[in-house]
């Protein structure tokens, strides 16, 4: 049910990101048992999809948030090299530019709705096993 | 967690942003190559190595070479020089394999200075860099490292630098020398993966495998890593991934 909702969420997303994030969740979902055990938590079903569902936001975070960081880091490299600029075919990429700012824009507002929903924390942890055990707490 | 109430604002998010997702499904490879020859341009100046960014008509600006096609010289590259020896790093540099008349395109290759023409000839049609040539290169994955990718790229390896797979390895590659193949990876080590590159050295596998990568540019750039293609000879710690405002393991699975 919770790879629905994951789907339904990505429908947006160009298809190569729907997929990466639709798959993302789905090797969690497929996981499920073996963390429930892990994590020495009881099998819940709504639990499991809420780890499904919270897999798929992780993802969605991933994308955004790696290809910001990556930009920006790069970005801030050649500028030690005197260089301020990058083309990658037509586009023309610097700090400050459209993309540039499309890119943080996109980070800085999912930061937000994340913060709203109060799922930010949960986001940022990186195992699955402590994911659900705050999950379990919360229930 | 209420599903319904986060679903709706994902829903709405992602519409609203899905120009920009479209401009990441398009670049986010492009920018990862970009990404791997700062990396390695990063690994030579940390090693005391002179970098300068070379680009056609000595235009300011990094023009990164994004496929096989294309004569070299249209694009960037990063020229090093260290006690009076140079080489230069090109993306997506076309060189001949060690074995056979192959052609082979590696994301960064470093070659000797100057082998790689850096103009356009119409008499002499640019094909490939010679094997000779060829001191290393890198390539880069948008994946975690599964053992699967450590075989394909030890593979890679095995066509073009083969003598990386044997001993004596070849001197002069190091964590503060010449970068030996490289392979980069976003992701972290799943499975037995580690195992797999712990036991390099003891099969005389003389390869770097920089996982993590974007956490290591990250750290890198907060000063806290030597080369972000090797750790800091002290394991990073939480701290330090903290202090540097990076979720990690956000980043790592992208």
């Amino acid at each position: 049910m919770s790879l629905e909702r994951v789907s339904e969420f990505a429908q947006s997303l160009p298809p190569r990101l729907r997929e990466d994030v639709v798959a993302y969740a789905r090797s969690v979902d497929n996981a499920a048992a073996d963390i429930f055990r892990e994590a020495r938590v009881q099998f819940d079903q709504r639990l499991a999809d809420q780890l499904t569902f919270l897999a798929g936001i992780k993802k969605l975070y991933a994308i955004s948030s790696g290809t910001f960081w990556i930009l920006d880091n790069s970005l801030y490299s050649l500028q030690k090299a005197d260089t301020y600029e990058v083309r990658i075919g037509s586009m023309r990429i610097s700090r400050g530019s459209k993309e540039y700012e499309q890119l943080r824009t996109l980070l800085a507002d999912l930061d937000e709705l994340l913060v709203v929903q109060g799922l930010y924390d949960l986001v940022q942890v990186s195992s699955y096993v402590e994911t659900l055990r705050r999950l379990s707490d919360e229930h | 967690m209420n599903i319904d109430v986060v679903q709706q604002a994902l829903r709405d998010f992602t519409r609203k942003h899905n120009a920009t997702f479209q401009l990441v499904a398009t670049r986010q490879s492009q920018l990862l190559e970009l990404a791997a020859i700062v990396g390695v341009d990063l690994h030579y100046r940390s090693n005391g190595y002179r970098s300068t960014i070379k680009s056609p008509d000595g235009t300011e600006t990094f023009i990164v070479k994004t496929s096989t096609r294309g004569h070299p010289a249209r694009y960037s590259s990063i020229i090093f020089e260290k006690d009076g020896q140079s080489s230069e790093a090109h993306m997506n540099l076309l060189v001949r394999g060690a074995r056979d008349e192959g052609i082979y395109c590696v994301d960064v290759g470093i070659v000797g200075g100057g082998v790689v023409p850096d103009r356009v000839s119409v008499k002499e049609k640019w094909v490939c860099a010679p094997n000779a040539a060829l001191l290393s290169f890198a390539e880069v994955k948008r994946l975690v490292v599964y053992p699967m990718l450590l075989a394909q790229f030890i593979g890679i390896v095995h066509e073009i630098r083969p003598e990386f797979l044997n001993k004596p390895a070849p001197v002069g590659f190091s964590r503060y020398l010449n970068l030996p193949p490289t392979l980069i990876a976003l992701g972290h080590f799943s499975g037995n993966s580690r195992v797999i590159v712990d036991a390099y050295p003891g099969r005389s596998v003389a390869v770097c495998v920089a996982e993590d990568f974007d956490v290591r540019l990250a750290l890198h750039r907060k000063g806290s890593a030597r080369s972000p293609l090797y750790w800091n000879e002290t394991p990073r710690s939480a701290e330090e991934l903290a202090a540097i405002g990076l979720s990690a393991e956000a980043l790592n699975e992208s």
